[in-house]
């Protein structure tokens, strides 16, 4: 399962959508807008994506670590739009037969997600500017 | 053909797309034509990607046919 929603995260149901009685493992990661980056403060955060690549590329993604980690099940959802402090903007849950492969491969996920996925967030400070995130990786 | 454009780039350039003519031009090419016409987003453009039909594509890429979509992909922030 592969979304890119408006509406906020249904979290226990992307872990519903992957649960079976194969899966001895379900791992679920939730990526959520976070008040303070150091000294700044974020009122809430806007994202924005090119829809029918991010959809492309998170299938992708998907298919490539079912078939690498041998997994039962993999979900990802991604909100667009207005995230609240403490809403999730991603989830991905992860199943498989065994922990190690559920854990690994669902920080492949996100970390691959957040390098690759043509999805963007604006921050909104609470001064009320805003500032697009587009980080720097030829520094990294 | 109409490039798409997003977030940052949306907004320094003042546009969501733009048209140009691709046709026997490079990436590479096509970025350097942006950078003159859109100086003030000469380092967002530096680092942008660009995707030909949502797949990402080198500055080499050749535009020997005109591809059904392309656009310009800065730094991505998912997640």
């Amino acid at each position: 399962m592969i979304e890119i929603t408006k509406e906020k995260i249904d979290t226990a149901g992307v872990l519903e959508r992957v649960n079976s009685s194969q899966s001895g493992a379900v791992v679920l990661f939730l990526g959520n807008t976070r008040e303070f980056t150091g000294e700044k403060q974020t009122t809430w955060l806007s994202y924005e994506c090119y829809e029918s690549m991010a959809i492309s590329k998170l299938n992708e993604l998907r298919d490539h670590a079912i078939s690498n980690w041998g997994l039962l099940d993999v979900a990802v959802v991604h909100r667009i739009g207005r995230v609240d402090l403490g809403e999730a903007s991603v989830a991905i849950a992860v199943a498989s037969e065994h922990r190690a492969a559920a854990f690994d491969a669902g920080r492949w996920l996100i970390d691959t997600l957040k390098e690759q996925v043509p999805i963007w967030k604006k921050e909104v400070w609470s001064d009320g500017s805003t500032e697009w995130v587009h980080p720097d990786t030829t520094q990294s | 053909m109409k490039i798409l454009l997003f977030a940052g780039l949306k907004d320094s350039m003042e546009c969501e797309s733009i048209d140009l003519d691709v046709l026997n031009q490079s990436v590479g090419q096509i970025k350097q034509f942006l950078i003159e016409q859109h100086p003030s987003s000469t380092g967002l453009i530096e680092r942008s990607h660009v995707a030909v039909d949502q797949n990402y594509v080198g500055n080499d890429f050749l535009f020997e046919i005109e591809p059904k979509e392309i656009a310009i992909i800065p730094p991505v922030s998912g997640g």
